[in-house]
């Protein structure tokens, strides 16, 4: 690196000397953790809640045996392992802020990045951080394990690789760029070929550049994977030289996703060729370094944003599935409440069953901000994945439940979230020796043993299943006969068709409310009648709630099959009814559902009623 | 040096007090026996099997395990017990025949107790060396990562013969499945790819051909094999299935076939024909007698009553579809076959037989048999049952059915150990288990396929299926079958037999 020791041009303006910025590298970090944090605990952490329960780690031979399968496995392991602790967020965003400053601080060595260009140093963090946080959808459907800390943990390795061959010498960095090439792929994969990569480039760029070395580190990096793609045996060749790296294809859908992992890559092999021109004694002014300091902030801060997923609806699915598992079903109400945008199909299905729960569908179903909005995902994504699995299971479909939490696990790997759902659908379907295997595995985590210990003891004494509350509230819709059927993965077209269309002698009080509901959403006519009459021979003692009657009210005028002079309408419920209709001929224009304007207007006078449902919520598409 | 000097003190203590593990002198005996798992007390065990490990399932301070022979006694101290693999071979070898005592000490607060001993019987016979299986998830309609194993059953080396990993990708998945040996030898052997690459492949000795069994007269591709033992000839079942779903059931999948037939692939002029083509026949899994001039299949009867719902009526009739077992005389010279000939009527006693196969003796018939269908892997009330072929009598084998599924099964080469799946351990995850098939025809108690770690089953998440016996491994390497499936499929011909 090349010296200045040139004296400052005027000594009138206030100065800064590189000497005295040794604490640069401690605060610019120390900022950036507690602002990383804060934000992760602020906005993130049921995010990050999420992202623990989609992995899992177990501290079982089997487990780390399955991972060594591949290169980059103990990458992986760790990454899992340290997955785990965003059961607590704040502890689990603690211990990633703190391997963030980790990876900065070795930066630094590493790169012998000066005190004045501490920001450059950061770039990896916020670039780890970009990654991890443009996740949204995609913890769905990745299928790289532990995908949250991978980056992180394989970067850091890189940089402990690179900082070893620095401090070897000699033959020592031979035998080292062996290591790395021999020991360091099989545990870490790609990011031991990175090390070898910043390794040539620190060569090239140095004066006294060791050719031997770059060729050994250049055959190293080739013939590496190769010759590890005889021993691997579940890894194409092509992907041996990327192994480790995130899940994600080399297509153009893709590339966005790729951005932040490309500048991280890129980084180690671009810097080895910057001159600093700060030495110990070099002096600027401080305008000037506080502009420099300005602008690099602004930047990252910009960069973090623009990859950072805050995609609302994506953040309410999140906290209602956190809610649902608690079953705070008022919680679930209040986020579906407060949203502002057009909900997606998974939010407005969550929020239905929170009013199943609470026996406020009838009155409340059309409350909220209804329709179908697609989910912020650039690649397709179903329902089934985001959230399926939660709804049948509370709505009884223990098999479906199974199903795709078997399916699913194939496909993207085994979660805590998924064993859970298959821990307590075996219960309820009384395969009690299925749901110890699987609650076995929970006794092995660190953070699911009590959870599990919970099930274990109904296993025990079966008759404690009845009584635990959660059951409770679901077994009234396990009443049905067996069949065979299939969803195609639309959950919500099932569940719909299903409730609405089964009748048999076992359903419940509560099954006919849910038929009546799917009824209502399907806007047939011949099924509403039919769940409608069932729904009111079942609940005989009760009050007929408000949407159904103005369904009835709408479905008797609009169709004369069934004679409703003699029901029993409240008498707001056929006063309002009446000021609907005198303001649909008023408001009387062509495609009245779909005009804008005419729809806003409905909205404001009749936005909470299953008319405005009926005639304005149109053609929303399920996923 | 001082480490060093530590170090070594600390491992000769080790060895020491490994060696020296003594059953207690003084102890009060419990009169039942020490509860394990696996349980492998009472068995009838191949000299040449692996170490059966176990673990207590007991509380206690600490654990003395003594299998007593005539002659010799090993001792393995702790609650989990790992014998060498040599010196328990030396035992079995050396007690052919005989019977091992399993005593089991226990020390507790109340001091050392001897639980009641119980035995392994040690067989004559052998067990064939090798076994493969598929591993896969036990999912329903995904899969990921599936691969075909070995596992040389005299110890705990397993490998893979190939993984569909080294060839699909996230976008184009490969299933692969129906590995199948010529006479337990590896050098003829077959297995199918299926989507991505697909094909079916065949090793004819050093040849590894790549064949696409499907053609314009045929409804699918080969699925369940049998090759010939004495002609380069592979019977197999074709099948076009699919699957649904039960709502309630705890059998959780119908997988069913909405048509099926069965072909012969000549392999040496790549010719498929038929050897059964009925619309009313749903035929299935061929399997030859080892003197290769009958070939047993199944078959259920079905007569369509609506031909455009074909595929929900055979959905919704799905218990209506009962296989019998049927056999057919076979000239292998002029690849001709003689009339069905039904063997068992399964269906008259509103049963479904599945998976014939004959002992390599000839004499007995081992299959299948549940309620209904033929995908019995799913299906809870499955078990094994047997035909004497010398008087048509038919017996349940009781002895190694379990309340769960058992289904495939396979015959060591000598005809003494049977090899078959079953989900009897969780009900989920289809597990190996042997049982010792003796002269007289009875089936003794079956124990699990040993592994080192005796819970590596409970953190397994996956399941073993089409467990086959091999005499030897193959030693075609995964990355040399992954090169033969990127190659193009021949195609075979059509041959017409009318």
């Amino acid at each position: 690196m090349k010296t200045n020791n040139t004296k400052p041009k005027t000594q009138v303006k206030a100065t800064i000397e590189e000497s005295k910025l040794t604490r640069m590298p401690l605060i610019a970090g120390a900022a950036f953790a507690i602002i990383t944090w804060a934000l992760l605990n602020i906005f993130e952490h049921e995010f990050l809640y999420r992202v623990q329960e989609l992995s899992l780690w177990l501290p079982t031979k089997v487990y780390f045996d399955e991972r060594m399968m591949v290169p980059g496995g103990l990458m992986t392991y760790i990454a899992c392992f340290l997955t785990q602790f965003f059961y607590y967020p704040m502890l689990g965003s603690l211990i990633y802020v703190a391997l963030l400053i980790a990876t900065q601080l070795l930066t630094q060595k590493v790169f012998a990045i000066p005190n004045s260009w501490t920001l450059l140093a950061l770039i990896p963090s916020a670039l780890i951080l970009c990654c991890s946080m443009e996740v949204g959808y995609w913890i769905f459907q990745i299928k790289t394990q532990g995908y949250f800390y991978s980056m992180l943990v394989g970067f850091l390795f890189t940089l402990l690789a690179i900082r070893l061959y620095q401090v070897t010498k000699g033959w020592g960095r031979y035998v080292t760029v062996a290591l790395i090439a021999a020991a360091g792929y099989p545990l870490f994969g790609f990011y031991a070929l990175l090390a070898l990569l910043t390794i040539i480039a620190f060569e090239l760029a140095s004066k006294e550049r060791n050719i031997g070395l770059v060729l050994l580190c250049l055959a190293a990096g080739i013939a590496t994977p190769i010759l590890y793609y005889n021993v691997y045996e579940q890894t194409r060749f092509v992907r041996m030289f990327v192994a480790g790296m995130p899940a994600f294809q080399f297509i153009k859908r893709d590339l966005g996703t790729w951005v932040p992992y490309i500048l991280l890559y890129l980084f180690p092999l671009v810097i080895p060729f910057i001159r600093f021109q700060c030495a110990k004694g070099h002096i600027q002014t401080k305008t000037r370094f506080i502009t420099t300091q300005a602008i690099a902030i602004a930047v990252m801060v910009f960069v973090v944003q623009l990859f950072w997923f805050r995609d609302p609806n994506f953040r309410a699915e999140i906290k209602m599935n956190h809610a649902m598992e608690r079953l705070e079903w008022r919680k679930v109400l209040d986020i579906a409440k407060s949203q502002e945008q057009t909900p997606t199909r998974l939010m407005v299905l969550n929020r239905n069953l929170a009013l199943l729960k609470l026996g406020k569908a009838g009155d409340e179903m059309f409350h909220y901000l209804d329709g179908g909005e697609a989910p912020a995902s650039p690649f397709e994504i179903r329902l089934m994945q985001v959230g399926g699995k939660m709804l049948y299971y509370h709505y009884a479909r223990m098999n479906f439940c199974y199903r795709w939490c078997l399916e699913d696990a194939v496909e993207y790997g085994w979660k805590v979230d998924y064993i859970k759902y298959m821990v307590k659908t075996s219960i309820i379907s009384g395969e009690y020796p299925l749901a110890m295997k699987y609650i076995n595995t929970l006794k092995k985590t660190l953070f699911y043993k009590g959870w599990a210990e919970k099930y274990e003891k109904m296993i025990q004494s079966p008759e404690l299943i009845a009584k635990d509350r959660e059951f409770a509230s679901i077994l009234p819709l396990y009443q049905f006969e067996n069949q065979l059927d299939g969803d195609n993965t639309l959950v919500e077209i099932y569940l719909l068709n299903y409730f609405a269309h089964t009748y048999n002698e076992l359903n419940t009080p509560m099954f006919d409310e849910a038929s009546l509901m799917c009824a209502l959403t399907l806007k047939d006519i011949p099924t509403f009648w039919n769940c409608f009459f069932r729904y009111a021979n079942s609940h005989k003692t009760s009050r007929m709630p408000t949407h159904y009657q103005e369904a009835a009210l709408l479905y008797g005028n609009l169709e004369k099959n069934v004679d409703i002079s003699k029901m029993p309408f409240d008498k707001s419920v056929k006063m309002r009814f009446q000021d609907f209709m005198r303001f649909s001929q008023k408001h009387a224009v062509k495609n009245v559902e779909r005009d804008p304007e005419a729809k806003k207007l409905f909205y404001d006078r009749f936005g909470d009623t299953f008319w405005y449902f009926y005639f304005f919520i149109r053609d929303v598409k399920s996923y | 040096m001082h480490n060093h000097f530590l170090y070594t003190l600390l491992i000769g203590s080790a060895l020491l007090v490994g060696c020296s593990a003594q059953p207690p002198k003084e102890f009060t005996e419990i009169d039942k026996k020490a509860t394990t798992y696996p349980d492998f007390s009472n068995t009838t065990i191949p000299y040449n099997i692996a170490p059966l490990n176990f673990d207590y399932q007991m509380e206690g301070k600490q654990f003395i395990t003594e299998l007593k022979a005539e002659e010799q006694t090993l001792i393995m101290k702790g609650k989990q017990t790992d014998w060498k693999v040599k010196q328990w071979h030396n035992l079995l070898e050396a007690n052919k025949g005989k019977k091992i005592e399993v005593i089991t000490y226990v020390q507790t607060d109340k001091g050392w107790e001897k639980y009641r001993p119980t035995a392994w019987f040690i067989a004559n016979e052998p067990i064939d060396p090798y076994i493969s299986y598929r591993i896969i998830a036990p999912s329903y309609v995904t899969y990921e990562e599936l691969s075909i194993r070995q596992r040389h059953i005299e110890n705990f080396d397993e490998q893979i013969i190939y993984n569909n990993m080294l060839q699909g990708n996230d976008v184009d998945g490969q299933c692969i499945n129906c590995h199948h040996y010529r006479n337990y030898k590896t050098d003829q052997m077959q297995f199918h790819v299926r989507q991505f690459k697909g094909g079916t492949m065949i090793v004819n000795g050093d040849e590894v051909r790549k064949i696409n069994l499907k053609t314009d007269s045929t409804i699918s591709a080969g699925v369940y094999p049998a090759w010939h033992p004495t002609h380069n000839l592979i019977a197999y079942s074709i099948n076009d299935t699919g699957q649904s779903f039960h709502t309630k059931d705890n059998n959780k999948i119908e997988v069913q076939d909405l048509k099926s037939d069965l072909i012969l692939y000549d392999i040496d002029n790549n010719e498929v024909s038929f050897i059964e083509h009925d619309t009313l026949e749903w035929e299935v899994f061929p399997a030859w007698s080892p003197d290769g001039k009958t070939l047993y299949y199944n078959s259920a009867h079905y007569e369509i009553q609506n031909y455009a719902g074909k595929e929900r009526e055979i959905i919704d009739n799905y218990k209506d579809f009962k296989y019998n077992i049927y056999r057919k005389s076979f000239d292998p010279e002029t690849l001709t076959f003689g009339p069905a000939e039904m063997v068992y009527d399964a269906a008259s006693v509103g049963k479904s037989a599945t998976l014939p196969r004959v002992s390599p003796d000839g004499r007995y018939l081992l299959f299948g048999m549940a309620e209904y269908g033929c995908f019995h892997i799913w299906h809870k009330d499955a078990d094994l049952y047997m035909i004497d072929l010398k008087n048509n009598e038919l017996k349940n084998l009781r002895t190694i059915n379990s309340k769960d599924v058992e289904s495939y099964h396979s015959w060591s080469s000598n005809g003494r150990w049977i090899l078959y799946t079953s989900r009897r351990d969780d009900g989920g995850y289809t597990r190996l288990y042997i049982a010792y098939f003796d002269k007289n025809g009875r089936a003794h108690k079956p124990f699990i396929l040993p592994q080192k770690d005796p819970y590596f089953y409970d953190d397994y998440y996956k399941s073993y299926n089409v467990p086959e016996y091999m005499l030897e491994p193959v030693t075609i390497t995964p990355q040399e079958f992954a090169r033969h499936i990127d190659q193009e499929a021949q195609q075979a011909k059509f041959r017409s037999t009318k």
